[in-house]
């Protein structure tokens, strides 16, 4: 690993790195302050922005916008009493009784300081666990691959929301989808004898018609409306906590921050979980835990730590066995696609420069982060107040522009619009959009490798199943898929059991 | 039966009925054995899928679940839906900053933004940015059309 530092070293120091990192952490707390934009929209709006940076600079701008987002989520939701994300709307509950208090400044000083080393920490533990998790790849054939492709789809069921049925045929909608273009075994299917679709529906305007043209007919409905000024409140206090207050918080946050890493691992759970389990950790460990809701800094610090450690647990399955655990992460995965990057053990071997340097690069990003919300967090705001009349058509023109960007082919842009469609009725009904990305990315995947398992079967006489049985590795994957198949209901279990105890917020639409 | 389930009834039926008209498909002679097999796999469970949802829907019919839409909320969405195509459009005819110039005040405009200021320099600025960013930085060759 180390022998991979010194090239990560100089990927990071490049010009373009440097320029990705930056766009990254402040592109991303925009984008997080914005209440209504998530980390899921803003990766899949900017991807095309990075189509002529080099790999390296690319998915570190990806990873930087994903941790941002995350932490400038807090901004609003402690300023305006608005979570800009779903992960900071536990941060809402302490964080606006703070700004009331006129304590907005110290209420975002310590967001920055737990978000910081929520993130930091969530670094140190992708660095330390994704290499030989990696290294465990090498051992997987076609058969475990198809397994793997499997069981991230089994994640279906925990980003279906309310509905499990919904969000199954969300996820089964994206297989059917994926089915479109060239089969493994070198036919076209259900291409209609259009030449556009002969190279399957691509991945990136599909995602952005879902996620980006979606939204701006959903905010489009704003039309009209009289919304309602937020009140911001005056900016004073000390933005550094002082350090007898920082000690007595570091405890809890460095706990939250584990539980973080550990939650952000686990596919399918993500930052909005852990805000709420670090909050609950906090009030269960607290002396005073009547005090919570009414203006405390456990209150912002536990969560925010949490959420933030999220982020860097995400990319561990994702860069290691491909598995992306979110949605932000299934769009993430888009961007590495890309850039012609699979996951595996390939991104610490042979693309070890570019993985380790934007390891390194999160890393950093993270300390940025904590700069820049120094610096500007009290003007995020301003961004946060933005009329949605003037945001509207950048989005959308963005969105439009960028599936052009993807492959320069017209054709992208009818595939975003008529995905914009699909993923406004889906959501007006109820019907969640992330499966489907996750099912287009892994659909195909599947596809591959189950083509390819047969072939090696049918060298031993045995079905594709029964050689499966045959090897250990994809034993093991099997009893994995039976777990994660009940992990949702435990999960969902758990989000409500607290957001029912600490008493829930409206949050940010999960987009 | 509440409107909800009947909301859940139509999207399980148009399912199923997507599901079959693709599963004829794979009933063509040319299919090989391998695509067959992995599309019937697919298609099996998005036509199981929409059977229960429909007979979720039928037997708890009383019962309300998720939001109940109304055709007024598609009103302001889908006159937006229609511009994006409006633009899309105009993109091919006109090229990209002809049709942009037009559509982004037309969307302001229509949301009910009348500060001409703002609008203005919203437009230019974010234009400038596109080109600095994809025409001079990434070299994208934007479509143009009879304008530019």
């Amino acid at each position: 690993m180390l022998a991979n530092m010194s090239g990560a070293l100089s990927e990071l120091l490049t010009i373009d790195a440097a320029i990705g990192l930056l766009i990254g952490v402040v592109g991303g707390m925009v984008i997080g302050a914005l209440p209504g934009l998530s980390a899921t929209m803003g990766i899949a709006l900017l991807i095309p922005i990075t189509y002529g940076m080099r790999p390296s600079a690319a998915i570190l701008m990806l990873a930087a916008i994903y941790t941002s987002a995350v932490y400038g989520g807090s901004i609003s939701a402690i300023l305006i009493h608005t979570p800009g994300t779903p992960s900071s709307a536990a941060t809402c509950l302490d964080g606006y009784p703070m700004t009331q208090k006129g304590e907005a400044i110290h209420a975002i000083g310590i967001s920055t300081v737990s978000s910081v080393i929520g993130g930091v920490i969530s670094s140190f533990a992708l660095l330390l666990i994704a290499p030989p998790l990696a290294r465990l790849s090498l051992k997987f054939g076609a058969s475990e691959y198809f397994l793997i492709s499997i069981f991230g789809l089994t994640l279906i069921a925990s980003l279906a929301g309310d509905n499990m049925v919904k969000g199954l045929i969300a996820g089964a909608f994206g297989l059917v989808v994926g089915l479109v273009g060239l089969a493994a075994d070198g036919q076209f299917r259900y291409t209609f004898g259009i030449t556009g679709l002969m190279g399957g529906i691509s991945l990136i305007p599909a995602m952005i018609g879902l996620f980006s043209v979606s939204q701006v007919m959903i905010q489009s409905d704003e039309r009209g409306k009289k919304k309602e000024k937020a009140e911001v409140a005056e900016f004073k206090g000390r933005f550094i906590p002082p350090a007898k207050e920082f000690l007595g918080l570091l405890p809890i946050i460095l706990e939250c921050s584990i539980v973080g890493v550990f939650i952000g691992i686990l596919p399918g759970a993500g930052g909005d979980i852990a805000s709420w389990v670090g909050l609950n950790i906090a009030k269960n460990q607290s002396r005073h835990p009547e005090k919570f809701g009414t203006g405390i800094p456990e209150g912002i610090s536990a969560p925010e730590a949490a959420n933030n450690a999220v982020t860097g647990g995400a990319l561990i399955p994702l860069l290691t066995l491909g598995i992306p655990g979110s949605s932000t992460a299934a769009v993430l995965m888009g961007g590495l696609t890309i850039h012609g990057l699979a996951p595996g053990f390939e991104l610490f071997d042979k693309y070890a420069d570019i993985t380790y340097c934007v390891i390194l690069g999160f890393l950093m990003a993270n300390i940025l982060m904590g700069l820049v919300g120094w610096a500007a967090g009290r003007y995020l705001t301003k961004v946060s107040q933005v009329p949605i009349p003037l945001l509207l058509p950048c989005i959308a023109v963005l969105s439009l522009l960028g599936s052009y960007a993807a492959s320069r082919n017209i054709t992208d842009v009818y595939v975003a619009v008529v995905f914009g469609l699909i993923g406004y009725l889906f959501r007006k009904y109820g019907i969640p959009t992330a499966p489907v990305v996750l099912a287009l990315i892994l659909g195909p995947m599947a596809d591959k490798y189950m083509y390819q398992g047969s072939i090696i079967a049918s060298k031993s006489d045995l079905s594709f199943f029964q050689y499966m049985f045959t090897r250990p590795l994809s034993i093991f994957f099997m009893i994995l898929i039976v777990a994660a198949l009940f992990a949702p209901l435990l999960s969902k279990a758990i989000s409500k059991a607290y957001s029912k105890k600490n008493g829930t917020i409206e949050a940010a639409e999960d987009i | 039966m509440h409107k909800t389930r009947i909301q859940d009834l139509v999207i399980g039926i148009l399912v199923m009925a997507l599901g079959i008209f693709m599963w004829t498909y794979t009933m063509g002679p040319r299919v090989s054995d391998a695509n067959k097999s992995f599309s019937r796999f697919v298609l099996a469970l998005f036509i199981g899928l929409g059977l229960i949802l429909t007979v979720i829907s039928i037997v708890n019919g009383k019962k309300p679940r998720g939001k109940e839409v109304s055709i007024k909320e598609f009103r302001n969405p889908m006159i937006m839906y229609l511009l994006i195509i409006a633009y899309v459009l105009l993109m091919t005819k006109l090229g990209f900053f002809s049709a942009s110039i037009l559509f982004m005040p037309a969307v302001m405009l229509y949301m009910g933004y009348r500060k001409p200021i703002p609008l203005v320099c919203v437009t230019a600025g974010m234009l400038a940015f596109i080109y600095v960013l994809f025409v001079v930085q990434l070299k994208v060759k934007l479509p143009d059309g009879i304008l530019f």
